[in-house]
């Protein structure tokens, strides 16, 4: 049988799609005012993924947003938006602001210089709590649903979530126990996903696989 | 020829260990009286020049730390300053401070040079009249031909596994794979962290599902 990729795996194997860099764009390209709208998160939802999901793709628009993303991210890490879209049209500002700015750029870089690995990169790697019930792929009824795992050692509380197809969290609730019932309201009828988070001693986490749960 | 008021105008951002402060002219150790003028020589021109290298520098810094491990290609960054090098300069003849323009200033000229360089490539791209493809690697292994081969295979199925899911996990799985974190994909997309980390997870879960289904695991098999 055939071992599965982990997160580390997943990106060396990915990682010869991502050599390939063009400076020809074809018909279908963005323009580049549409890349950089994608990059600044304006637009709507639809517009915006339609971008990046070429984007992401194509070699020739995958070189201009790492350029634009890098370039103009310093700006939009240190500023809030509000503040940002104003200043853009109004660009002179007080000399305390102009080193705040920088500053905060740079502190911003040691973070993600520090971050290392995210929770998601070790995701998968090792063994989390493993579900019990409600079995993957159980459709049950909306209203109140007992969810129950087994208990793994050196935690100091697990995360119940439960999310919809589209990724937005319907529960999300904390406990030391290894089991909790959970309202399910009936907005989430369809196909939805639960797993369990444990967060432990030395301030790590743990995630279990991903069950479907249905709900009728 | 212009003519400026002998008020010291020049000022600098430098740094004091890891923080970056402004300081005034009349704070700098040399070259305070030199205005900021067009035909400058000498200590003056130096001093001015030594000021916007030092502001490029810890800007190249910052924009390479971030667009490192996201692909950014060194010669497109190397442009932009070269541009942006030029406009602080033509700023500073139009008789603003490096203190007056501000590191907001900094940043939308490295944007708009940025997209400047954008709009000329795809211009000239479209004026030319032969079908020029240019597609290059930014780095090779020091793998076999043969290995080399089989990892663009491989590589090839995993993105051809990963067209295959609904176009929000796709591109959150594409944004994770190319070097791009959560707080990135969260801020392009107008996504909560929450939402993000989920589908981050979601469409990992399905890819690697997919995978499995086609038989391709890391260890190639058939």
């Amino acid at each position: 049988m055939s071992r599965s990729f982990d997160d580390e795996a997943l990106r060396a194997a990915y990682e010869p799609a991502l050599r390939e860099t063009s400076t020809t764009h074809g018909p279908d390209c963005p323009t580049e005012t549409q890349l950089f709208a994608a990059v600044r998160g304006e637009g709507d939802e639809p517009e915006r993924l339609r971008v990046l999901d070429h984007a992401l793709k194509c070699p020739a628009c995958r070189r201009d947003l790492a350029l634009l993303h890098a370039v103009a991210t310093g700006e939009m890490r240190a500023v809030p938006r509000a503040i940002r879209e104003r200043s853009w049209r109004n660009w002179v500002p007080g000399a305390l602001a102009a080193s705040l700015l920088l500053a905060a750029g740079l502190a911003g870089v040691a973070r993600l210089r520090n971050r290392g690995a995210e929770d998601i990169t070790r995701a998968g790697a090792a063994a989390g709590p493993a579900l019990l019930t409600p079995a993957n792929g159980a459709a049950v009824r909306a209203g109140s649903v007992q969810f129950v795992w087994r208990p793994i050692p050196g935690v100091i509380q697990y995360t119940l979530e439960v999310d919809a197809t589209d990724g937005t969290v319907l529960v999300s609730s904390t406990t030391r126990d290894t089991t909790f019932r959970a309202p399910i309201a009936a907005t989430a009828v369809g196909e939805n996903r639960w797993l369990i988070r444990a967060k432990l001693e030395d301030g790590s986490e743990k995630r279990s696989e991903t069950w479907v749960l249905k709900v009728r | 020829m212009t003519h400026r008021d002998s008020r010291p105008t020049l000022s600098v951002m430098t740094t004091t260990g890891s923080h970056l402060r402004l300081v005034r002219v009349d704070e700098l150790p040399a070259a305070k009286e030199q205005p900021y003028v067009r035909g400058m020589t000498g200590a003056g021109l130096d001093h001015v020049s030594s000021a916007i290298e030092g502001v490029i520098a810890r800007f190249r810094t910052l924009v390479r730390s971030i667009g490192a491990r996201r692909g950014l290609v060194e010669a497109d960054l190397d442009e932009v300053l070269q541009d942006v090098r030029i406009r602080l300069w033509q700023a500073g003849e139009g008789g603003k401070t490096l203190e007056e323009l501000g590191s907001s200033y900094l940043y939308h000229v490295a944007t708009t040079a940025a997209l400047d360089l954008l709009r000329r490539r795809r211009a000239r791209r479209a004026a030319d009249t032969e079908d020029i493809s240019e597609r290059t690697e930014l780095r090779t292994e020091n793998a076999s031909p043969h290995d080399d081969v089989e990892a663009r295979e491989l590589a090839a199925q995993i993105d051809a596994a990963i067209d295959m899911l609904s176009i929000d996990r796709r591109v959150a799985v594409r944004f994770h794979l190319a070097g791009y974190d959560r707080a990135d994909i969260a801020r392009m997309l107008g996504w909560t962290e929450a939402r993000t980390r989920n589908l981050v997870y979601r469409g990992l879960d399905d890819l690697r599902r997919r995978l499995t289904d086609m038989g391709i695991s890391p260890r190639r098999t058939g």
